[in-house]
């Protein structure tokens, strides 16, 4: 039997001897960390969110020869959801080129020579080593070394996955470090959920794999956070900009017409809900230069925050006339958006005959964040004049309804990364009153706010850039109710030899005294009494017309007759009774009373319960009050 | 065997049965199941419902916490609210060093527990955020679109994994439980039973439930109580398989025909899951046409699952039903009224009024003609009351027949008197005047003798007769007279009455001479046969109270003579009264003499007419200066030997009385007991009074 207690000391002692071999070899080894990884916030909303960038940092080796091919690497990365960077065709069947990036020694605007091949389109780019390990690149040039590349475009290998082929990796040697950067990676996300309370964000992990391991030993963890999702977004309706109550739908009365001058029904509200949610498209936009673009291919840029837009690294301005294998052009090359942060509000179930506007433009921070009305929601930004006539002065445009549904979309131009944005704005409805027509029509009409545009293509797409899952829900925004008198017959009796004569005047019609517009519509008995209690309706009452009855008609049925109340909800305005009581044949008494108006607050509306007392003066843009 | 050795186990199968039955309350776990928490959460909030064994919560009940695992609860014992609820709070305790950690929380009430399982993430120790369990939504996807029926469950799964990546590499996380959450009230998605939770592999399958009204709403996937929130997605309500009509009001109802109903039919139209389904197009109708018509009726249901319809009431009288179907007829429900009669006329047929000897059936059923607005009627039940002892048959409800009549039998009771009995049927009403009447006194043809010879027989208009039979003159001792000494009789003597009928409509109450109760066998009345009495037959009716009875085909005879005799004679022999000239009464001491002119007292001798030619009437004496006489002749028989009388005349001052005056022939035999007859000539036959006799000397 072996004695393993006396094996333990040998085995210390090898183990020290091949720690010390290590050791000893370090300065001819190469060797790479994952360091710097940048974990960027990102809008849980978002399918096409920017990560952080991913940094390799290789120390030591021994530099390639002067001269020599430098051995290459294939790199892939792994995010934790989609991949979404853009891809640069026209097609989404893997590989496919993407506009992710491999940067190497971070090089500087004007030293960003790009690599216009790849495995996918037909060979690598090659490097010759320079004997120092020192970071030469270039497009041209008497030494090999300075014709190697340092801008590599990746290629879309799995949902999940980019993979850089044949990267050539020169060990620095003692001339410094080697920094590989993976850049213009986004990701999906609105995939990972979000945490209930959004106070702690879901991670997004980035993970490096190198083949063959050796010219690229990736030390450390080869996973990094590289972004934190956490909402963006704060959707709300609200009365007035100013307001921070809950909102109360309003209840616009049919008969009432509303114009331009009138104030606006709601206030939509977009919030941020860190900082930099809300992004100008690139570092070039703003209000007055909406299309304006311009390269984001300072690296400084992205490390100090400034760009803050939707467009990634930009590669249009290559050093050396290089050319990456497929650049795209225009908002959709490499690293750029096709537009800035915007926001949306569909409104639905909007009443036939209703005119929506909204604002054009909202600022807050005074002015350095801003979103103007756009003329789509998928094309390039295209600001929309104002309509004639429309509310506040020209600051409002009126939306186009069909069906019912309309859609308003603005598009942040100015934004500023170092403050919380608010944007308010307002809605207006404005219709001419028809209520014998029925326009417009009854409803409640809603609004659902997010950002724009939404769409469901949750992994890796030719665009647009940026999209978003809609994650909004319905709000109740206005809700157009029908005029309505409310009379209440206090004594109505058909029992005991009694009969009550009821007749309810619609005297909408007055032309040539107030010119009234007339409306017509039925009324809805309601009945209170011992032996009876229900509803009965009446025939349609026209403008100018009476409708009379008796209630032993109407209660032909009711057994012993009836006595008690009664109140009438007439569906118009100007609705006048009259009641008159008497013994059968009024041989021997009779009286005549008018009916009670109830104040109108609105039916079917929180704020339509009946007022406790008559003298209450201020209902919801009813007609006459004559029943104090 | 070693019956010994089984009976521990014995006790504890019944231990255990009898604590399950003692056990029936339940603790359902409200929230707390399945929670995924991150070590920085804060406190979650664990809610236990307390149930008793009906079902229903238990408030105040004590439910006390236990933990098994890390964390900590905030305490160890919580009360159950109104509703039934308790909660605790629960917080979970940072996890380095490894994935996850599952903690157990058990909340015990009423001797029953039910466990929650919590899961804790692990964390990075130099991250605290970067916490080590994630979640991938699997699917559905952005834009997925899920659809069903109300109460349906979908076959496409929302499908995650829970997996946890750290320490100790890749591990599922089972028991987390998902949860589908919608944004629209009313319109409902869930896991389908436990296939919410996840897997020993952190597989989540969970099959959704559709429910609530037909819309499309968006959900969002739930993860641990909210440690991850997915979406929000798509899904779409439709209308469900329609499983039931629940009537919600209206049923019931009663109206007149041609009424509408004041209250309109109304139900919901109901999933298997008792959820209200929209759109369902429905079908009211009733199920016998024409019984109903159906107005204002919902041809689908609404947002709510609600349809309505007004009725209308034909003229069917009686239970009808409106049947409420979806289009198909395969479910359907029946709301059933009661078409109420309407009587336009209820009259008396037959049966008013009668009377009845106590105890017996009325002899004729009372009759009764229902007239409604439908015509006649079958079918409609008819109320009788009677007072109490009266005793109507079918506890007093008569059905109609086709000719809308009902009849009903009624039996008197013990106690004699008048009766109402009421018949009632749709608030109208007719009354039926009944008497009940004690027996009526025991005669026949048989009781019947002449008044003053007492042969049988004897009725003859104006005779005096006598009517012999049990139950005339019960309770009485003696006679009572029915005269005032003068004046004309009584019809009405100790509550008897005779009245005869005759021919011809006759009806003529009998003057009453006497009743009198003799003695056993001894009950009479004597009376005068009315004087109009037609010849031929006739029925007698004696009343004696409310009793009586008829003698029907009584003959009546033109004469049926009778002498009167007394036993006034000393030697108390019964001989014929006979008065002297001089007023004194032959006797004996006193007896008639040869030659000597005597007057008979005769009775029976027919309608006295008076020589003017007036007709004596019932209870009339002769006429004053007009003397009356029997229409036939009359003969008087004296020792065998006929004399023909001087004088018959008609008594002035006795009733139904004729006086015969003869004169006793000379050669007539003498002695105590000499024979006396008086005959009445009809058709050459002489009618014979009985044989009589008076002393001669």
């Amino acid at each position: 039997m072996v004695d393993f207690r006396r094996m333990i000391p040998v085995l210390a002692v090898i183990a020290f001897l091949l720690g010390s071999a290590v050791t000893a070899s370090a300065q001819q080894t190469l060797s790479c960390v994952t360091n710097g990884a940048v974990n960027t916030p990102m809008r849980a909303e978002g399918l096409t969110e920017q990560t952080g960038d991913f940094l390799i940092t290789c120390t030591g080796g021994t530099a390639i020869a002067y001269g020599a091919p430098v051995p290459t690497v294939n790199i892939q990365v792994f995010l934790n959801t989609a991949v979404t960077s853009r891809l640069m065709s026209s097609s989404s069947t893997l590989p496919q080129l993407s506009e992710a990036l491999l940067l190497l020694d971070e090089p500087a605007p004007g030293a960003q020579y790009g690599c216009p091949n790849s495995n996918l389109t037909g060979g690598t780019c090659p490097a010759f080593g320079n004997g120092a390990g020192a970071p030469i690149y270039g497009a041209s040039g008497l030494l090999l070394a300075s014709n190697n590349r340092n801008v590599f475009q990746g290629i879309q290998t799995a949902s999940n996955s980019i993979t850089w082929l044949g990267i050539p990796i020169d060990p620095p040697g003692t001339s410094g470090t080697r920094i590989i950067r993976l850049t213009n990676l986004r990701g999906n996300a609105n995939q990972l959920g979000v945490s209930g309370t959004n106070v702690t964000p879901v991670s997004v992990f980035a993970t490096v794999t190198a083949t063959p391991f050796n010219f690229l030993p990736v030390s450390g963890l080869a996973t990094q956070s590289v972004g934190s999702v956490q909402r963006g977004l704060q959707f709300g309706v609200f009365s007035s900009t100013s307001s921070t109550s809950a909102f109360s739908p309003g209840s616009l009365q049919q008969c009432v017409s509303r114009g331009a001058s009138d104030g606006s029904v709601a206030v939509l509200r977009y919030s941020e809900l860190f900082a930099t949610s809300f992004k100008r498209r690139n570092i070039a936009t703003t209000s007055a230069l909406p299309l304006a673009s311009a390269e984001q291919n300072s690296l400084a840029g992205f490390l100090a925050g400034t760009y803050n837009t939707e467009t990634g690294f930009t590669t249009g301005a290559l050093a050396g006339g290089t050319t990456l294998p497929s650049m795209g052009s225009g908002f959709q090359a490499i690293g750029q958006a096709d537009f800035g942060t915007r926001l949306k509000a569909v409104f639905n179930n909007v009443p036939n005959g209703v005119n929506l506007f909204v604002d054009r433009t909202a600022t807050a921070n005074g002015g350095a964040d801003r979103a103007d009305l756009t003329a789509s929601e998928t094309g390039g930004f295209v600001g929309v004049a104002a309509t004639s006539g429309s509310p506040a002065s020209g600051a409002s445009t009126q939306l186009t309804v069909t069906n019912g549904s309309a859609t308003a979309v603005w598009e942040v131009l100015d934004s500023q990364a170092t403050s919380f944005a608010v944007l308010n704005f307002r809605v207006w409805a404005t219709f001419t009153a028809s209520p014998g027509t029925n326009s417009p029509a009854l409803g409640v009409a809603t609004v659902n706010g997010s950002y724009a545009p939404t769409s469901t293509v949750t992994t890796a797409s030719p665009g647009p850039i940026p999209r978003f899952a809609d994650t909004s829900s319905a709000t109740n925004v206005f809700t157009i109710v029908p005029c309505v008198t409310t009379l209440l017959f206090p004594y109505v009796t058909s029992a005991f030899g009694f009969d009550t004569g009821l007749a309810i005047s619609n005297t909408s019609l007055d032309s040539g005294v107030f010119n009234t517009s007339p409306q017509s519509g039925s009324c809805t008995l309601n009945w209170y009494g011992a032996s009876f209690t229900g509803v009965t309706p009446t025939a349609v009452v026209n403008a100018g017309t009476t409708f009379t009855t008796l209630a032993s008609t109407t209660l032909s049925n009711v057994t012993g007759g009836f006595t008690g109340y009664m109140i009438a909800q007439c569906r118009f305005q100007y609705a006048h009774g009259f009641a008159f009581v008497s013994d059968l044949g009024a041989r021997n008494l009779a009286m005549g009373y008018l009916a009670l108006i109830i104040p109108d607050y609105g039916l079917g509306t929180a704020a339509g319960a009946r007022p406790a007392s008559s003298l209450d003066k201020s209902p919801l843009g009813a007609g006459e009050q004559l029943g104090y | 065997m070693q019956f010994r050795n089984k009976l521990p186990l014995v006790l504890l199968l019944i231990t255990l049965t009898m604590a399950g039955l003692a056990n029936a309350q339940t603790v359902t776990v409200i929230a707390g199941d399945g929670l995924l928490v991150r070590p920085t959460q804060a406190s979650t909030t664990l809610t236990v419902l307390v149930r008793n064994a009906q079902g229903q919560p238990v408030p105040g009940a004590a439910v006390n916490w236990a933990l098994s695992g890390q964390g900590a609860l905030a305490s160890t014992q919580s009360t159950t609210d109104s509703t039934g609820q308790a909660s605790n709070q629960y917080t979970a305790q940072i996890l380095f060093g490894g994935n996850f950690a599952t903690s157990v929380v058990t909340a015990s009430a009423l001797g029953v527990s039910a466990n929650m399982n919590i899961i804790t993430s692990g964390a990075d120790q130099s991250n605290i955020d970067n916490t080590f369990v994630s979640v991938q939504l699997i699917a559905p996807a952005l834009g997925d679109l899920t659809s069903g029926a109300a109460g349906s469950t979908s076959t496409t799964a929302v499908r995650a994994q829970i997996f946890a990546v750290g320490p100790t590499g890749f591990q599922g996380v089972p028991n987390v439980l998902i949860r589908l959450v919608s944004d629209t009230t009313g319109t409902t998605i869930s896991c389908s039973g436990n296939t919410g939770y996840s897997d020993f592999n952190g597989n989540v399958n969970c099959l959704p439930v559709f429910g609530g009204q037909p819309s499309s709403a968006r959900y969002t996937v739930e993860v641990g109580g909210g440690y991850r929130i997915f979406g929000p997605f798509n899904f779409t309500v439709t209308a469900g398989q329609v499983a039931a009509f629940r009537i919600t009001g209206g049923n019931n109802q009663s109206g007149n025909p041609g009424a509408i109903l004041p209250v309109s039919l109304q139900a919901r139209v109901e999933d298997a899951a008792g959820g209200g389904l929209a759109n369902i197009p429905v079908v009211w109708e009733p199920v016998v046409p024409g019984t109903a018509t159906i107005t204002n009726a919902s041809n689908v249901s609404d947002a709510n699952g609600n349809v309505s319809a007004n009725v209308t009431l034909g003229t069917a009288v009686g239970a009808i039903q409106v049947r409420l179907r979806t289009q198909t007829g395969t479910v359907q429900t029946l709301f059933t009224f009661q078409v109420n009669l309407t009587v336009t006329g209820f009259t008396k047929v037959a049966g008013d009024p009668q009377e009845a000897i106590t105890n017996t059936a009325f002899a004729q059923p009372l009759v009764v003609q229902v007239t409604t607005a439908q015509g006649p009627t079958a079918g409609l039940q008819v109320q009788f009351t009677a007072p109490a002892g009266v005793t109507l048959a079918s506890n007093g409800v008569a059905t109609t027949n086709a000719q809308g009549q009902a009849s009903m039998t009624v039996t008197a009771g013990n106690n004699p008197g008048p009766v109402t009995v009421t018949a009632a049927i749709g608030g109208l009403a007719v009354s039926f005047n009944l008497s009940i009447r004690l027996p009526g006194p025991q005669i026949n043809l048989n009781s019947f003798f002449n008044g003053a010879g007492g042969q049988p027989g004897g009725v003859s208009p104006a005779a005096i007769l006598a009517i012999y039979g049990n139950g005339i003159a019960t309770g009485l001792q003696g006679c009572v007279t029915g005269n005032q000494i003068v004046g004309p009789l009584s019809i009405l003597v100790s509550n008897v009455s005779v009245l005869f009928t005759g021919a011809g409509g006759f009806q003529g109450y009998a003057p009453i001479y006497a009743v009198c109760n003799l003695g056993p066998a001894q009950q009479y009345v004597v009376v005068q046969v009315p004087a109009e009495l037609p010849i031929g037959v006739t029925s007698v009716t004696m009343r004696v109270g409310t009793g009586q009875t008829v003698v029907d085909n009584v003959p009546v005879t033109l004469v049926s003579p009778g002498v009167f005799e007394t036993t006034v004679y000393s030697d108390l022999q019964k001989r014929a009264v006979l008065l002297k000239e001089d007023g004194s009464y032959v006797s004996l001491e006193n007896p008639a003499r040869r030659g000597e002119t005597v007057r008979a007292f005769v009775t029976g001798l027919g309608r006295p007419r008076s020589k003017n030619g007036f007709l004596i009437g019932t209870n009339q004496g002769g006429i004053l200066g007009d003397d009356a006489s029997p229409q036939p002749s009359i003969v008087v028989g004296v020792n065998n030997g006929g004399v023909t009388p001087t004088s018959v005349v008609y008594a002035q001052d006795l009733i139904g009385v004729y006086i015969v005056t003869f004169v006793v022939p000379a050669d007539s035999a003498t002695g105590p007991n000499v024979n006396f007859v008086v005959a009445a000539s009809l058709n050459e036959n002489l009618i014979f009074s009985n044989p009589s006799r008076f002393p001669v000397q």
